[in-house]
């Protein structure tokens, strides 16, 4: 299911497992850990991986890092001012494809958000922002 | 500055006592380790001296570099994209001597904050299975952090008391009990371990270390590796603790080889207690040797 969000999203798939837990948090893990089981106080398994919205997947700024180098669509482009901005918190208004895309800075992916064409809204966590980011 | 305890303490302890004094008035140099499941380390060197960061290749460990910079290191974007991590460069040591291989089931027993749990997954390279253990709530979510930031999806993290996990025996190729200690080799973090220290918490932590080794040793495959590891000098919570699991399980104490590092053997009696001489071969690093942390390392294997 997730393998199909990503192939519609940016044309690519993952050998990975997935699994969604609570509300539409999306985990990712290798096989090993998806078979493990453990009669213990488990917190979580694998790589928090993004978020089901009802209109797609919205990748957290760790999978935007798996999937970017091997995305083939919807990938966003942004200058120095516009990547600082976005890692402070802010979304960026910016010219690009409705949906969610991948913002891509040199070689860096640094998250997704989504777009209406005009506007990216930010997604980027309260504990991942950085105020006197340096680039 | 110096408890009077102390210093009489570990006059008993160290002989170049003055140099451990001296030094111990010194902060410590920064260093990271590059962290290979996101970039690599020819990327990452070249990014950061590009910036003009300083940095020198930590000797006894690849992917480690002492680093001079005036920036703070946890504002740049190749931290916040987890592409190195603030690691002293003596607490790399632990997950090299463990050596963990990809495939594996590893056990890291108290694995917050996470440095050497991120250290270990990066040599299993994501594959495998480590269990990444904490029994605060307020450390596992600095250790679920810096797993994310750092990219480990090969992990399972868990909440429980380490001694605990004497019931999942024989299941895990690998353990790591970097055990809660007085800390005082790394009095030059933090001087609160001054102020803290004293003998009556050094017995307490004993007691709480034997029984984590024990369950971490229970919880081992026959033939797998457990090593443990403290930043303290104290012998009862080191080789005190290697003594005891001597005397309690099947055990074989492994030597450690590492290269270009100072390091001195573990010692067999201390205030009147005799150790089992086999504690010669745990490792002990003094913060005037090498200027890092101190730290105390075992390699056990179980038969």
């Amino acid at each position: 299911m997730i393998n199909r969000y990503l192939k519609k999203q940016f044309g690519v798939e993952l050998d990975y497992r997935f699994v969604i837990t609570g509300k539409g948090r999306v985990w990712i893990m290798n096989e090993d850990v998806y078979d493990y089981e453990m009669n213990a106080p488990v917190v979580s398994k694998g790589l928090y991986f993004g978020f089901l919205e009802k209109d797609g997947l919205r990748l957290s700024v760790d999978g935007s890092q798996i999937v970017g180098p091997k995305a083939k669509k919807n990938v966003v482009e942004v200058n120095e001012k516009e990547a600082k901005e976005w890692l402070r918190g802010f979304s960026l208004e910016k010219q690009c494809q409705k949906g969610y895309v991948l913002l891509k800075y040199g070689r860096d992916f640094i998250g997704c958000g989504k777009s209406n064409g005009k506007i990216i809204w930010n997604t980027v966590p309260k504990e991942r922002r950085i105020r006197n980011l340096k680039i | 500055m110096f408890k009077p305890k102390f210093v009489e303490r570990y006059g008993k302890l160290i002989e170049d006592l003055d140099a451990f004094l001296e030094i111990s008035k010194e902060p410590l140099r920064d260093s990271i380790r590059v962290n290979t499941l996101k970039t690599g380390k020819k990327e990452l060197k070249e990014r950061l001296e590009g910036r003009g960061w300083k940095l020198e290749e930590i000797p006894w460990y690849k992917y480690g570099f002492f680093v001079e910079t005036e920036e703070v290191m946890g504002n740049s974007l190749e931290h916040v994209l987890g592409y190195f991590y603030v690691q002293e460069a003596v607490s790399m040591l632990p997950p090299i001597v463990l050596s963990p291989k990809p495939g594996e089931t590893v056990l890291d027993m108290c694995a917050a904050p996470g440095g050497k749990t991120t250290q270990i997954a990066m040599h299993m390279k994501n594959e495998g299975v480590l269990v990444a253990n904490d029994v605060r709530l307020d450390r596992i979510i600095a250790l679920k952090a810096n797993l994310q930031r750092c990219g480990v999806m090969n992990v399972v993290v868990t909440k429980m008391d380490g001694f605990r996990f004497s019931r999942f025996s024989n299941q895990f190729d690998r353990v790591l009990v970097d055990a809660p200690c007085s800390a005082t080799g790394a009095i030059r973090k933090s001087w609160k371990v001054l102020k803290m220290w004293n003998p009556k918490m050094v017995r307490k932590l004993s007691y709480l270390q034997k029984r984590l080794v024990l369950a971490g040793f229970d919880a081992l495959r026959p033939g797998g590796i457990l090593v443990y590891s403290t930043c303290t000098l104290e012998p009862e919570e080191n080789e005190g603790v290697i003594d005891f699991l001597l005397r309690k399980r099947e055990v074989k104490i492994e030597p450690i080889r590492l290269r270009n590092i100072k390091t001195r053997k573990g010692i067999e009696e201390f205030e009147g207690r005799e150790y089992s001489k086999e504690v010669r071969k745990c490792v002990r690093i003094y913060p005037q040797d090498n200027d890092t942390e101190g730290f105390f390392i075992a390699k056990v294997r179980k038969l």
